[in-house]
């Protein structure tokens, strides 16, 4: 049943070219030439290899930018929560080994984003990861350098508000680094 | 060049603590009086490289980085510290980053 009805996608087509061919011989409004125009026929092959390159080659360069773009995306989205993660820590327990190893998967996140770039051969995203970086860094050295007890870290109000500080500039750089992805 | 290795992980903890013995267990100050300050005289005395792998662990405390590296170089010198050490981090390439501004800014 499917194979017919492709057969029959596949000679309509064919059928219908002949009889619109056949119809319009039966007017006198159209003739048919036997002779060929060299430049109109070299412009009506230059327009179709054309069409063939924009429906080939370039649709596929948009469609995988655009493969490549929701990957970084979704990695800055990870990171995204990776923050806020740490941030409900920070607001609750404090505890000392979790936070140290949330920064660590943070960080480990953040270089695969490097690494995907930079295999993708994109370097105009360097400054904006640099400066992630260093804004990682900073929320690094104000949550996890601050002195610790009983496995538990304590935030004087000051280093909290350090704290937030630091967090909001990290999602800020990430939501202009997306934003920054969207225009390639 | 030979090479002398510490494998923090191995052999020392897996949760790596705070700055000094009064906050915690695993600190710096215990790294660094128990394994790195021995195995930093003996790489220097044997002009032997002395090669910190960073891997296998839970996540370091700025704390115990700075406890640690910054404090060894405030006990012998930058250039001793900086011509010696070397450090592998294949699960978190930006620690030896980290490492060396504590090192530079010691």
């Amino acid at each position: 049943m499917l194979n017919l009805r492709k057969l029959f996608w596949c000679l309509f087509p064919f059928a219908l070219g002949i009889l619109i061919g056949f119809l319009s011989t039966q007017y006198t409004l159209f003739t048919i030439k036997y002779e060929v125009d060299i430049v109109p026929s070299f412009f009506s092959v230059l327009t179709i290899l054309i069409g063939v390159y924009i429906a080939v080659v370039i649709q596929k360069n948009i469609s995988d930018k655009r493969v490549q773009k929701d990957i970084f995306i979704e990695r800055l989205v990870e990171l995204k929560e990776a923050t806020n993660k740490i941030d409900d820590e920070i607001n609750s327990s404090r505890r000392f080994n979790e936070l140290n190893a949330m920064f660590k998967n943070f960080s480990s996140k953040l270089s695969i984003l490097e690494s995907l770039l930079s295999h993708a051969r994109i370097s105009k995203f360097n400054t904006d990861l640099a400066k992630l970086k260093a804004n990682l860094l900073t929320y690094k050295r104000a949550a996890t350098g601050a002195v610790a007890s009983n496995n538990v870290f304590t935030y004087s109000p000051a280093e909290l508000i350090k704290l937030n500080r630091a967090r909001l500039e990290i999602l800020k750089k990430i939501d202009i680094f997306i934003l920054d992805i969207n225009t390639i | 060049m030979a090479e002398i290795v510490v494998n923090i992980a191995e052999e020392f903890s897996k949760t790596p603590g705070p700055r000094s013995k009064a906050e915690g267990l695993f600190s710096a100050e215990e790294f660094l009086d128990t394994i790195l300050v021995g195995k930093f005289r003996e790489a220097l005395e044997s002009g032997k490289k002395l090669t910190i792998v960073l891997d296998g662990t839970a996540g370091y405390a700025t704390s115990f980085l700075e406890g640690t590296f910054g404090e060894l170089v405030r006990r012998v010198s930058k250039r001793e510290v900086k011509s010696t050490i070397q450090f592998i981090s294949n699960e978190e390439p930006y620690l030896i980053d980290e490492i060396n501004q504590y090192i530079d800014n010691a």
